[in-house]
């Protein structure tokens, strides 16, 4: 018996190992196969199936948005008589299971994207670049120029911009009224933002807090890190277009750590806050004991859960620092997959979806941020959104790289240490750099 | 008269669907596993073999150490504190006549919650301003603890959830062990003029040296690979406090799509699982004889 188990393993390991052999490649994998692959607008490389199958991929935004979505897949579908599949994955696992659909070879047609995942699915030449689909609209002229640095990789568009949010100040008026400390103005800087703090701190006996700022993980490092690095002067890599390291832990960028390191030390921001998420700062704004907070205006609804907090509620752009006013902006965009045999149609898919007439329904849906400068205010009650529209192009973000996600996960890892105490501003962002270098370009 | 040995082929013919479905589900994947973490997957469609470069990397991996004590110290914590509390419940639960069976479902419910249900609970109730347990110090003049946000002692809140969730479980396999005592042990101990902490320690544990095994390796099989809590709590911070390694095995396989890097410290996971089960069996490899 034994022998025809041991046997059994054998055959499988044989077969394992055989499987793995034809996997390997030859040759390195190209920069980008997708740059090889023919516009979509070809006759040979695109087939319109009037009548056939069309197949899209969604993240979900809530219950009363992701109709609006739905309708408008529908519509399109009906308008090109197409059987629509309309596949809503959740955040959690959509880069998974976009990458297993694209190497089981049932990738959709047109995809929900983002630059998290975006130099992933381009690096298996998963993605259609855009930029002469794009240039030969003629509404090209009216989208926002900073979306496209995140649907962009290497010098070339891989998505449409739809919609996207900006890191905004809110800020509550009764504390501020309360311990004597002024109203923020689109022209304040940080001194005027830490002086605010201090008087809030000092009159309240270290009670309230200046600032809530959670650093959980990367995604909170949107809202309390990114914004005040660019501010300082800091850039994420030493040249965005032909880049060879990362320079976060430039001297721009430890003095933007050291600053926030401060204000933790002189309790302007809780040391309870660092391991908080997103939304447990929200919560902790909402209990009516801080200034200050960042955040983007569709989570308005949620302070306004606090309507004690919310009737005092008052919002202005980021601050200033002295390279200037920037803030953190995330636009998701439609990409049109490289499989995908009806390209055309997918291509038809994107311009309907990015249509002024349909962003603005969404966008009033979904509180987010148009990405064209023809689409009116989605939310006029928002006392956050005109702000937004008015600084979109000062909005940015960590442009797409590769292993993005293991990069800023090791640098809020490494915020915190420094936050907490563990180590120094320049031993945070020593370490971030090198890694991140490292994951980058092997070096 | 000569034995003859049955002769059974057909035994062969009855073990081959499951050794089939072992070889493709279990020993197949593994195996193919070894592969990949030889190799260098960029976007899973290019694989270069790449030999021990992943384990080299693994091994001067800072993190992945730290990741490898956190597994390790949560483990032994949850080993330690359910064996423990589990038997204070359970010797409680055997001396109550009635009304048992309410204890032991107020006991058992953690056990039936999702794990991401008793993380984003137990959020809640360490948080550190308006979480209820700091809400009591502060009643009690007692100064707050930022449980989840103090790298220090993050790691044994997190400990805790797991030991809570499942202690209710573990008392009632210590309720079964306990009742399936003979009676005539602890009849002889009391003769024997034993007190209650003798009669424990000589006649209760030994006799229940095997649900403490099979409590001692059900409970290392949960820990060790331990990602749900970490995930949800603190994402593996403050400053890697609370990584465990199958959370950074996870980060790196399914996050970044490092795949081979993933496959070479999954194979550390099953090192560690092994020298448990290893430490497990001389420990406890004596028989029990009523």
């Amino acid at each position: 018996m034994k022998y025809v188990a041991g046997g059994a393993v054998v055959v499988a390991a044989a077969a394992g190992g055989a499987y793995y052999l034809t996997q390997l490649s030859p040759t390195p994998p190209p920069a980008t196969t997708a740059a090889t692959t023919a516009p979509a607008t070809t006759a040979a490389a695109t087939t319109s199936a009037a009548g056939g199958k069309f197949y899209a991929t969604w993240c979900p935004f809530g219950p009363s948005v992701d109709p609006v979505f739905k309708n408008m897949a529908d519509e399109f579908a009906a308008k090109n008589s197409l059987t629509l599949t309309w596949d809503v994955i959740d955040w959690a696992d959509y880069d998974k299971r976009l990458l297993t659909m694209f190497m089981g070879g049932e990738a959709p047609d047109a995809l929900y994207d983002y630059s998290e995942i975006m130099p992933m699915m381009v690096e298996g030449g998963y993605l259609e670049p855009l930029d002469d689909l794009f240039t030969a609209w003629e509404d090209s002229k009216h989208f926002f120029k900073a979306p496209f640095k995140q649907s962009s990789y290497k010098g070339k568009i891989y998505g449409i911009p739809i919609l996207g949010g900006e890191v905004l100040l809110y800020y509550n008026k009764a504390v501020l009224d309360k311990y004597g400390a002024s109203y923020p103005t689109p022209d304040w800087t940080w001194d005027d933002f830490k002086a605010a703090c201090v008087k809030v701190k000092s009159g309240s006996g270290g009670k309230a807090e200046g600032f809530v700022a959670p650093f959980a993980d990367w995604p909170e490092l949107n809202y309390t890190w990114w914004p005040f690095f660019w501010q300082a002067g800091g850039q994420f890599l030493d040249d965005e277009a032909n880049p060879t390291k990362c320079t976060v832990n430039s001297p721009e960028g430890v003095e933007a750590l050291q600053w926030l390191r401060d204000l933790v030390d002189t309790n302007i921001i809780f040391k309870s806050d660092i391991a908080l998420g997103r939304d447990q700062g929200i919560e902790v704004f909402k209990k009516g004991a801080a200034a200050f907070l960042t955040e983007q205006p569709w989570k308005e609804v949620m302070i306004a859960e606090a309507p004690e907090v919310y009737s005092n509620l008052g919002v202005q752009p980021m601050i200033s620092g002295k390279a200037g006013r920037y803030t953190f902006g995330a636009f998701d965009y439609l990409s049109l997959s490289s499989i995908s045999k009806i390209k055309d149609l997918a291509w038809k898919y994107i311009q309907y979806f990015s249509s002024a007439d349909n962003m603005l329904l969404y966008e009033k849906a979904s509180m987010s941020l148009p990405t064209r400068d023809d689409v009116p205010n989605p939310a006029p009650d928002s006392m956050g959104m005109t702000l937004a529209m008015k600084y979109i192009e000062t909005a940015k973000k960590v442009p797409p790289v590769k292993n993005g996600s293991l990069i800023l996960s090791r640098m809020a890892k490494d915020i915190q240490g420094c936050l907490l105490g563990q180590m120094s501003a320049k031993q945070a962002l020593d370490d971030a750099a090198n890694y991140g270098t490292k994951q980058m370009f092997g070096t | 008269m000569r034995y003859k040995r049955p002769k059974i082929p057909s035994g062969y013919l009855f073990v081959l669907p499951t050794l089939i479905l072992f070889c493709v589900f279990l020993y197949g994947p593994v195996c193919f596993a070894f592969f990949v973490s030889l190799s260098s997957i960029q976007t899973l469609q290019h694989w270069n073999f790449v030999g021990l470069r992943n384990f080299e990397e693994m091994i001067s991996d800072a993190v992945f150490w730290v990741s490898l004590r956190n597994t390790i110290v949560l483990a032994a914590i949850n080993i330690v504190g359910i064996l423990t509390i589990s038997l204070f419940i359970a010797l409680g639960f055997n001396r109550i006549l009635r009304g048992r069976g309410v204890f032991q479902t107020v006991y058992y419910v953690p056990a039936v919650a999702s794990i991401v249900v008793a993380a984003i609970l137990w959020s809640w109730i360490y948080f550190p301003q308006y979480g209820i347990l700091n809400i009591v110090f502060g009643a009690l003049r007692l100064p707050t603890i930022d449980w989840l946000g103090d790298p220090s002692i993050a790691l044994y809140s997190l400990a805790w959830v797991s030991v809570w969730k499942d202690m209710g479980l573990f008392s009632i396999v210590y309720l079964a062990g306990l009742q399936a005592i003979p009676e005539p042990f602890y009849d002889a101990a009391k003769i024997d003029g034993a007190n209650s902490w003798q009669t424990l320690r000589s006649v209760t544990l030994p006799l229940l040296k095997p649900t403490i095994m099979f409590i001692v390796v059900m409970v290392a099989s949960w820990a060790i690979p331990e990602i749900a809590l970490p995930y949800q709590m603190t994402h593996g911070g403050p400053v890697y406090s609370t990584t465990t390694l199958m959370l950074y095995i996870f980060l790196h396989g399914f996050q970044a799509w490092r795949l081979g890097y993933a496959s070479a410290m999954s194979f550390a996971l099953v090192a560690i699982a092994l020298i448990f089960a290893y430490i497990q069996w001389r420990v406890f490899k004596t028989e029990i004889l009523y």
